[in-house]
């Protein structure tokens, strides 16, 4: 047997610790978790194209956080533009056009923010995670339920920490919609009706400056076939989901959010009934109806998303019988409206949750003999949240926040898979005809 | 014999190479040949990168002035022209012109600027506005390049990107198609469709939408974002009819330039009561006579535009630039080799009866220029002051700004010439001799606020200031920043600050000086000339050149201060120059008594030389006898 002196002892137990102290890939668990961080988080993008840059310009506005390599397959316009912005700002940054070269060089690297089409995001994310990144990854979480499980389960695997781009669950005008109105203050009694709608306006396609077109081969090692394809990838079927992923995501996430559930049952009806069929494989008017059961009862919500018309824009409505809630990312559509028959809600304006109403409104003066059938316009209680920022830089700012260990994610994959499940069975829903029932198991990865 | 083989086939090719640059150099339109003819600008166009627009591309794109003018001239000495350089280090501002003026009622605001090193203006840098600020308020009367084409504030970097870069509009000066509208320039820039104004004024294109309601990640290839999709994004569309089957277009490019082109920036209004109505008014001389602008303000390929004043010859150390002058033209000079005079059939002025003390101490314009004085100045509108031309600018007499026209002021040369006269407002910061002034955004909500305490009180075209709300603001302003120095009001001539006894105390200061800026049209005919009517059209007391009164506009002017003596603007006492204007009263007199003095004299000296005459003839007379 082997004697260890005291002094000896010591001297191994400081070198362990001192060990432990400074390595940063170990850690408890899976293997390739990374410590959370302090200081200024290093990140890499992939996928500058128009979202990436979003995600870029918000990121730009947040301090202690800096860009080290960017990567994109256009590199003749997307991954330029990118690199000359970043630069411009004081960011020099490594540019690449395959992601999987970048992660193998580029070291020091603590983040990466995922702003590809979406039948990308489930192996780059995948791999992201595996080589100890942190991963912020742009909804739709996969353009395939396959795939968002992949994501789920690499996520916890590794230990690393995920974020799905539903940004609006960051947004703190949501926030105190849910956490005040909703579940402090029941403002709405009970919530049986949600009603959303994303009307956007006919488009003409994406187009490329000329001399910036991407070699075929390049195109189709990642998985395009056309340029035509590579700039309109959302209407593919193999390569997105249509406006009901791009654009309803974001809001049925809310639905689900809010009424703290998911659908039980799901009808849809859509089809291609504008486009050109050859350049638009998606349908490009949804019309769902869902079901939810919540413990105060059924919830009937509808939700449209149509590419033709963009008359009201964007928003969600949930209606209860004390009041309705009509909210929007839109700054300019935030209020709650309460029910004639409900009690006054003096206490949530003396609380500071709402505004209280601009005007008393007046029955409208007539000649005719006083008609108490008239009913008011109910009066508009405004959010008293003010919101300046760009949309997605609070979702950002809690990613890099949990980053650094100082907060939790407010969309973690699980949750982001919840509304996977729910968007790609609209899409089911609507290509079937039938009513869909979804097993409560199945909104789990 | 092999090394000069050698030798020669070398000589060969670099011969050969030679030719080949110059067929292909860029500025082939700059080097003329001599044929007076006009070349046929029948081009084909080019985007801003330089790619041929086809009417069937998608997206199209706006056509690049720079991209398709520059294969034939040189645009970067272009872009260092007269009309272009304000912003450029080390370019010469000259004598001083007007400048733009920052208007903002609300914050009791209106402060003179230029990028130009002009005393008594103000850099828009020094009230914190961009590149990009400057352009969206004052874009619509320039002819795009200068600062449209120079690197912006990191701030605006998204913007610029959406809008694109404001290239120097060829087509502003030199396209008279009936179609080119530079009002249509000025719309588009003002919507920050930047690269898109050339192509939306050139009469043969129709931009729609604006790039200023485009979220910062827009991009021209890409649809508008979902967020903002009722929004319309800025577009372009052809005539194709104007285009032929090779895809290129007629610009329609004079040699020279109709004065319409140049009348959009360069046009003002004097508002005169007595003739409310355009046609009773009169054009410059120059222009009636058939005449063009350019035939005097003429330039080279660099767009060093001859401005025409006295001295410019030997800023710019070029002595023939003086035959551009008033002077240069109608009197020409006999230190000219070869006499330059009389250009376009210039007359040549008698000044019959003129002291020739006229010509040291006038301007030609003096006399010449400018609205016929009246007692108290006019108010004058400008095109780059009040956005003449643009739809829907303010069409009212009383608009803001308030120019004071004609103010006769001595110039740095000590001549006197007429002026229009701006008297500036600002508040600021002043600290060690200078002030910094601050941007109408930083001073307007607490204006307004101390302002809106008196609701009874309604605001026209300058809010009403009292003295107790212009002693609130600065008090307002010392405590938000202790450290920027002491808190100013300038309005009416007068500098006002917070006094050791926290009262409004009043100074005087350079800061507080109107702006002034010689005025050389509308020069009026020779039977409208000062002096036609003989001496008193000056020198009476009552005649406006030196006893007129002006006219002090600002939002603050205590109560007699709002008129001021033309003698103000003379450093001559008005004391004098009243005793000098009333000898005039029996001048006429005095030279009927002079005259008369004269043939008394004369007929003493005639008949005492007679008499003298006739007794020497009578002494001769009678010795011969």
């Amino acid at each position: 047997m082997t004697h260890i002196d005291r002094r000896k002892f010591l001297g191994y137990a400081a070198a362990a610790g001192a060990g432990l102290l400074l390595t940063r890939t170990h850690g408890e668990g899976a293997p390739g978790k990374r410590e959370k961080i302090s200081g200024e988080v290093r990140i890499a993008l992939i996928g500058s194209g128009a979202q990436g840059q979003v995600l870029m310009n918000s990121c730009l506005k947040i301090p202690g956080v800096r860009f080290q390599a960017v990567c994109d397959i256009w590199e003749a316009y997307n991954l330029r533009r990118a690199q000359r912005m970043l630069e411009k700002f004081g960011q020099k940054v490594n540019a690449y056009e395959d992601y999987r070269q970048m992660i193998a060089k580029e070291k020091g690297l603590d983040a990466v923010l995922i702003a590809t089409p979406d039948f990308w995001h489930a192996p780059q994310t995948v791999d992201c995670l595996s080589a100890g990144l942190h991963v912020y990854c742009e909804k739709e979480m996969s353009n395939t339920l396959e795939g968002a499980r992949r994501m789920v389960r690499a996520a916890r695997q590794t230990g690393n920490l995920l974020q799905i781009g539903h940004q609006r669950r960051s947004n703190p005008r949501y926030l105190h919609c849910y956490r005040k109105l909703i579940r402090e203050a029941k403002l709405l009694g009970r919530i049986t009706t949600v009603n959303g709608q994303w009307n956007r306006a006919v488009q003409p396609d994406n187009t490329w400056p000329k001399g910036a077109v991407i070699d075929g081969a390049i195109l189709r090692k990642y998985g395009f076939r056309t340029m035509e394809e590579f700039r309109n990838w959302r209407w593919y079927r193999h390569l997105g989901g249509g406006p009901v992923v791009d654009l309803g995501s974001h809001q049925l996430d809310i639905y689900n959010w809010f009424l703290d559930t998911k659908p039980r049952t799901i009808v849809a009806s859509g089809g291609i009934d504008y486009y050109d069929r050859k350049t638009h494989e998606w349908f490009d008017s949804v019309l769902a109806t869902f079901e939810y059961e919540t413990p105060q009862g059924k919830v009937r919500a509808f939700y449209q998303t149509i590419s033709t018309n963009s008359n009201q824009g964007y928003s969600e409505s949930f209606m209860g019988d004390q009041g309705t809630l009509v909210i929007s990312e839109s700054a300019s559509r935030g209020a709650a409206y309460r029910e004639p028959t409900a009690p006054e809600w003096d206490r949530w304006v003396s609380l500071g949750y709402l505004k209280a109403p601009a005007s008393e409104v007046t029955k409208p003066q007539t000649d005719a003999v006083l008609d108490v059938r008239e009913t008011l316009a109910p009066p508009s209680f405004e959010l008293p949240v003010k919101f300046d920022d760009p949309y997605h830089k609070p979702h950002l700012e809690n990613f890099f926040n949990a980053v650094r260990g100082t907060e939790k994610l407010n969309c973690p994959p699980e949750i982001g898979y919840e509304t996977a499940v729910t968007v790609l069975t609209v899409n089911k829903a609507a290509e079937s005809g039938k009513k869909i029932t979804v097993d409560p198991r199945e909104f789990v990865a | 014999m092999k090394m000069k083989r050698i030798i020669l086939i070398f000589l060969f090719c670099a011969f050969a190479r030679g030719e080949t640059l110059a067929q292909t150099r860029e500025d082939v339109g700059d080097t003329p040949d001599g044929n007076r003819s006009v070349p046929v600008h029948l081009l084909k166009l080019y985007d801003e990168f330089d790619h041929v627009i086809r009417p069937d591309d998608r997206p199209l794109m706006p056509f690049s002035p720079k991209q398709t003018c520059r294969k034939c001239h040189d645009y970067e000495k272009i872009r260092h022209g007269w009309h272009f350089n304000a912003a450029d280090s080390g370019a010469r501002g000259g004598r001083r012109g007007e400048p733009w003026i920052l208007v903002d009622p609300g914050a009791a605001t209106q402060i003179p600027l230029s990028y130009r090193n002009w005393t008594g203006t103000y850099r828009p840098t020094d009230l914190g506005l961009s590149t990009l600020d400057f352009l969206k308020t004052f874009g619509r009367h320039l002819p795009g390049g200068g600062v449209g084409e120079k690197d912006g504030a990191l701030k605006d970097y998204m913007r610029w990107q959406v809008s694109g870069t404001l290239e120097v509009n060829c087509q502003s000066c030199h396209n008279a198609d009936a179609g080119q509208s530079q009002a249509e320039f000025g719309m588009q820039v003002l919507r920050q469709n930047f690269r898109w104004a050339a192509a939306a004024s050139s009469g043969f294109a129709t931009v729609r939408g604006s790039a200023g309601e485009m979220p910062d990640n827009y991009d021209t290839y890409t649809a508008v974002p979902p967020e903002a999709s009722n929004l319309l994004p800025p577009t372009v569309s052809y005539n194709t009819s104007r285009m032929d089957a090779a895809g290129r277009v007629l610009f329609n490019v004079p040699r020279r330039m109709p004065p319409t082109q140049c009348a959009f920036c360069h046009s003002s209004r004097v508002i005169d009561p007595t003739r409310p109505e355009r046609w009773e008014g009169e054009e410059d001389v120059h222009i009636a006579s058939g005449m063009l602008c350019v035939d005097c303000h003429r330039n080279g390929i660099d767009h060093q535009m001859i401005r025409g004043y006295e001295g410019e010859a030997e800023l710019r150390g070029q002595p023939h630039v003086a035959s551009f002058t008033c002077r240069g033209c109608h009197l020409g000079s006999s230190d000219e080799p070869v006499p330059l005079e009389g250009r376009r059939g210039a007359p040549r002025p008698e000044h019959l009866g003129l002291p020739p003390v006229h010509f040291e101490k006038l301007a030609c314009t003096a006399c010449h220029s400018g609205p016929w004085p009246g007692g108290t100045t006019y108010t004058v509108k400008t095109s780059r002051g009040h956005a003449l031309g643009i739809p829907k600018t303010d069409k009212a007499d009383d608009a803001l700004p308030q120019i004071a026209t004609p103010v006769f002021a001595k110039q740095a040369d000590g001549t006197f010439a007429p002026h229009d006269l701006l008297w500036p407002a600002f508040w600021g910061y002043g600290r060690k001799g200078y002030i910094a002034p601050l941007g109408p955004d930083r001073i307007r909500p607490l204006v307004t606020l101390i302002l809106s305490r008196d609701t009874t009180r309604r605001i026209g075209r300058w809010p009403v200031l009292r003295e107790s709300e212009i002693l609130d603001v600065l008090q307002q302003l010392r405590e938000r920043d202790t450290t920027a120095g002491d808190p100013l009001y300038v309005s009416g001539g007068m500098m006002y600050a917070i006094g050791p006894a926290g009262t409004l105390t009043r100074l005087k200061s350079d800061a507080a000086e109107p702006y002034g800026w010689p005025i050389a049209h509308d020069v009026r005919p020779k039977a409208q000339s000062l002096g036609i009517r003989g001496c008193t059209d000056c020198h009476a007391t009552d005649a406006p050149f030196h006893f007129g009164m002006v006219k002090i506009a600002s939002p603050y002017v205590v109560g007699s201060d709002s008129l001021s003596r033309m003698t103000d603007y003379q450093d001559v006492s008005v004391v004098s120059a009243w005793l000098f204007s009333k000898s005039f009263l029996f001048r006429p007199a005095l030279k009927v008594l002079i005259i008369l003095s004269f043939l008394l004299i004369a007929s003493v000296v005639l008949i005492q030389a007679l008499g003298g005459l006739a007794h020497i003839i009578r002494k001769l007379a009678s010795e011969e006898e």
